[in-house]
């Protein structure tokens, strides 16, 4: 059966997150979604209501569900899941949660890449996170809440643009420096159409090769040696490597594990492609929250002419040339001994 | 340049890099007359790390406390995963750790 999209929907208080989900749940497109929520009032669903099909899932007129969290999210998805199968429901073909505007977004990723049974049912299309063109700079410097939002975020949507006099240039570059994999979108009163949000296969790694490059979104030249954007905003960096000679497989699962083990919830995310030795034309798709992973998937081919490995980091206040070298130091190693293994053999 | 002298290199960029990761304050050193060895110095503790070539076939790494007290003789580490833990174990009285966790983890 095929995976439901989850998507991801966060931003601080009052950066214009409920007034986005409000104007996308009127939209025909948002058919068939359903939306999890903390609670009903908060997004102003009353004269929307149709039929309350219990106490926490209401029908809308546009043919969304609205369901509120019952204490844990992941029963909570687990049991609309369910409902679904039973016909109890509306069927619905998307899922959006709402996180609350204080929300650290990283362990809702991560509990939804992780758990089981949910791994069967939902793949993780991906978090948007609104920042609010007005109040948004203040809120970075005061709240690092707001800071993870963004810096884990795979779109940002900047709102209330039409509340300031400028071109909202400083929060867009701020938002770049803080997070150069997320494209940065518009909308103003939450207007912006679904279709610029949940479809953009984000995490869908067997996505058409556009869509890989637009989910890695590093617009980097390419590079023979690594490629040091280190970048400082709010104690979050992004950092990029870029190499053109393969790596062991063996030495990529031993960099991740030193990086879970040693950076930890330091590392927020991580999105690569990597030309691994025994695949060099099947590019291995890497991405974690922290140190939690999905597992990798491997390409048919290679989405451009590029055939670098490309990893990109997002951390909090890691030193980015340290990734480098553990990684070219792990391959070193991993050479070695397979060329003694080798020697060896030949030897006998 | 010979293999040690490259590690030389590697290791000392390395445990410079793993200080800051573990926020940890010090500094690392190269040993003067040996190529492949560093020397990490902190508040805690100085431990040296060597890569070993020259003892048997396979290449190792050493890990030793420099302490004039201590009766631990210095650690062999097959891989640097090993070698990087062993020496956070000795600098870092609390380190904080993870676990890789790749995809759905049934039963947790």
């Amino acid at each position: 059966m095929p995976t439901t999209p989850v998507s991801v929907i966060t931003g601080f208080l009052g950066s214009g997150k409920t007034t986005l989900l409000s104007r996308l749940l009127r939209h025909p497109d948002m058919a068939r979604t359903a939306v999890v929520i903390n609670e009903f009032g908060a997004v102003g669903l009353d004269h929307m209501l149709v039929e309350a099909s219990d106490e926490n899932i209401v029908q809308l007129n546009s043919g969304c569900l609205c369901c509120t969290i019952r204490g844990d999210l992941v029963l909570t998805l687990l049991d609309l899941l369910e409902r679904r199968r039973r016909g109890d429901v509306t069927a619905f073909d998307r899922i959006v949660i709402e996180t609350t505007g204080l929300a650290d977004p990283a362990p809702i990723l991560q509990a939804l890449m992780t758990d089981n049974a949910l791994a069967q049912a939902i793949r993780v299309e991906g978090v948007v996170t609104t920042v609010d063109a007005v109040n948004g700079a203040a809120t970075l410097d005061q709240y690092q809440e707001s800071v993870k939002q963004a810096a884990v975020a795979d779109q940002i949507i900047i709102t209330k643009t039409d509340l300031v006099d400028t071109d909202s240039g400083d929060i867009r570059d701020r938002l770049a420096e803080l997070n150069p994999m997320a494209p940065l979108l518009q909308a103003v009163q939450g207007d912006i159409a679904p279709n610029q949000l949940f479809n953009a296969g984000t995490y869908d790694l067997s996505a058409k090769s556009d869509e890989v490059r637009a989910w890695l979104n590093t617009n980097l030249p390419v590079h023979d040696h690594a490629h040091d954007v280190n970048r400082h905003s709010d104690g979050i960096r992004a950092h990029t490597v870029i190499r053109s000679e393969p790596i062991h497989a063996v030495a990529l699962t031993l960099f991740l594990e030193i990086l879970a083990e040693h950076c930890g919830a330091d590392l927020l995310r991580l999105k690569g492609l990597v030309k691994l030795i025994e695949s060099p034309d099947q590019p291995a798709v890497i991405h974690g929250v922290q140190n939690v992973f999905s597992p990798p998937v491997w390409l048919d081919r290679w989405p451009d002419e590029s055939r670098d490995s490309k990893l990109v980091f997002i951390t909090n206040d890691l030193p980015g040339v340290w990734f480098e070298d553990l990684l070219d130091a792990l391959n070193t190693e991993v050479a070695e001994t397979v060329a003694r293994q080798e020697n060896n053999k030949a030897l006998a | 340049m010979s293999e040690n002298s490259n590690w030389g290199e590697q290791l000392y960029a390395l445990l410079t890099g793993a200080l800051s990761v573990w926020r940890l304050n010090g500094r690392v050193v190269r040993d003067a007359e040996k190529s492949a060895c560093c020397i990490i110095q902190t508040k805690i503790a100085e431990v040296a790390v060597e890569r070993i070539t020259n003892d048997g076939d396979t290449p190792y790494w050493d890990v030793a406390l420099l302490d004039p007290d201590t009766t631990v003789p210095p650690l062999p580490y097959a891989g640097l995963q090993g070698m990087l833990r062993a020496v956070r174990d000795l600098l870092d009285q609390d380190p904080i750790s993870a676990r890789l966790v790749i995809g759905s983890q049934a039963g947790e």
